[in-house]
C-alpha cells in the first residue's frame, strides 16, 4: 500500500515535471528560439542544459519538426572576427550545466518548416548518451532575450 | 658689398623665433591631442577610438534594400554606425542589430548624438537580394540602411577599412554555407573618417556610453 502510494506520488511528480524528462537527469531550462526576421532561412536556439546525475552526458544530435535540420554550433569571436564552429556533440557535465547562449554554444536551426512568431512553442528531440530527451522552447524576439 | 640692414636682421631673427615657437606649440598641441585620445580610450568600456587620418571610407557603390545605389557620398554629412554581416547569420548579426535597435532611441534623442545613421552591409551579395535585405532590415528598424554588392566591390570596401570575412562551406548543405566575419561596429564621421570601433560582445548600454564619449571628443 505504502509502496503503491509512493509509486503514484512519483508518477504524478513525473507528470508535473517541466517539459523535459526521459533522459531523467537532463533538463533544458529557459529554452528559446530566436524569432526569425522575415525571409531568414536560419535562426538559433539557446538554453541551459542541466545534468543532475553523477555521470557526464553527451548530446550527439538534435532534431525538431519545425526545422529541416538542426546543427550544434559554437560561436567564437577571435581577434574581432565571429566564427561559427560546428560541434559533433554537446558535453553536459555530471552535476553541472552547459549554457547555450549568444556568442557561445547554440543550436543552429535550418530550413524553417513554417513561420514562427514570438510566443510559439517549438518541440525538440535530442539523442544523448543517457537516451532520448525531449523538450520544448519558446520563440522569443531578439530584444526580449535574456542571454 | 651689400649694405647691412638692421631691420632685415631683426625681421629674420623674429621669423626664426616665430617658426620655432610655432613648431614648439604644434608639437605641444599634437602631444595634447594624443594625451586626450589616450584619456578617451581609457574611458571606453568596449570600443577603440582612432586618431585623425587612421582610415578613410573609400569610394564605393553598393545597392541598397530599395535596389538603389548607395555610395560614399550618401554617408557624408552625418555620422554612421556600420556593421558587416549577412542575413543568414544565426547568432551575431541578429543580436547586434537587435542591440543597435535598442540603443538607437536614446542616440536619436540625445542632442550630441542626433543624426546618426545605422548601415548594415551584407558581405553575402550572392544570397542577399535587395528584397531579402529590405525584409530583414525592416524587421529591426525601418530607419536602418542595408546594402550589398558583388564580391569584388565588397572585397574592395572591406579590405580598405579593415573588415574581414570568409565563406565557410557547410558539409551538410551547399546552400547553407556560413560566413565568418568581423563583429565590430565601425564609427564613421561626416567626412568619412573612421573614428572608432565598438567591439563585440555588444550591449545597448556600452554602445550608448562609448559612442556618446567618442562623439563628445570629436564634435
Amino acid at each position: 500500500m505504502l509502496r503503491r502510494l509512493f509509486t503514484a506520488a512519483l508518477t504524478s511528480l513525473a507528470l508535473l515535471a517541466p517539459a523535459s524528462a526521459l533522459a531523467g537527469e537532463l533538463s533544458a531550462q529557459h529554452a528559446m528560439v530566436r524569432e526569425m526576421p522575415p525571409g531568414a532561412r536560419v535562426t538559433a536556439a539557446f538554453m541551459v542544459l542541466r545534468n543532475t546525475g553523477d555521470a557526464d552526458i553527451a548530446i550527439s544530435a538534435f532534431s525538431s519538426p519545425a526545422f529541416g535540420r538542426v546543427e550544434m554550433h559554437r560561436t567564437q569571436v577571435v581577434d574581432g572576427v565571429a566564427r561559427m564552429l560546428p560541434q559533433d556533440s554537446l558535453p553536459v557535465p555530471a552535476g553541472g550545466e552547459l549554457v547555450l547562449e549568444h556568442g557561445s554554444w547554440h543550436l543552429m536551426l535550418f530550413q524553417p518548416q513554417r513561420e514562427l512568431r514570438a510566443g510559439d512553442s517549438v518541440a525538440f528531440s535530442a539523442e544523448t548518451s543517457a537516451g532520448p530527451f525531449d523538450f520544448s522552447a519558446e520563440v522569443t524576439a531578439p530584444g526580449q532575450m535574456q542571454h | 658689398m651689400r649694405k647691412q640692414c638692421p631691420t632685415c636682421l631683426l625681421m629674420t631673427v623674429a621669423a626664426v623665433v616665430a617658426l620655432a615657437a610655432g613648431f614648439f606649440l604644434s608639437q605641444q598641441h599634437a602631444g595634447r591631442d594624443e594625451a586626450n585620445l589616450r584619456k578617451l580610450q581609457e574611458s571606453l568600456a568596449s570600443a577603440s577610438a582612432f586618431p585623425p587620418g587612421f582610415r578613410q571610407l573609400p569610394e564605393f557603390t553598393l545597392r541598397d534594400a530599395g535596389g538603389e545605389s548607395l555610395t560614399r557620398d550618401d554617408l557624408l554629412g552625418q555620422w554612421t554606425l556600420a556593421f558587416f554581416g549577412y542575413t543568414n547569420c544565426p547568432d551575431v548579426c541578429p543580436m547586434t542589430l537587435g542591440v543597435l535597435k535598442a540603443a538607437m532611441p536614446e542616440l536619436r534623442e540625445q542632442p550630441e548624438t542626433a543624426g546618426t545613421e545605422v548601415l548594415f552591409v551584407s558581405v553575402d551579395g550572392a544570397r542577399d537580394t535587395p528584397e531579402q535585405l529590405s525584409r530583414y532590415i525592416n524587421y529591426f528598424d525601418p530607419q536602418f540602411l542595408a546594402a550589398t554588392a558583388d564580391e569584388g566591390e565588397i572585397e574592395r570596401l572591406t579590405s580598405t577599412i579593415g573588415i574581414v570575412y570568409k565563406r565557410v562551406e557547410n558539409p551538410n548543405s551547399a546552400e547553407d554555407y556560413l560566413v565568418d566575419h568581423s563583429a565590430g561596429i565601425i564609427i564613421f564621421d561626416p567626412d568619412g573618417e573612421m573614428r572608432g570601433m565598438l567591439s563585440a560582445p555588444h550591449s545597448a548600454q556600452n554602445i550608448v556610453a562609448d559612442y556618446t564619449k567618442i562623439r563628445r571628443h570629436f564634435n
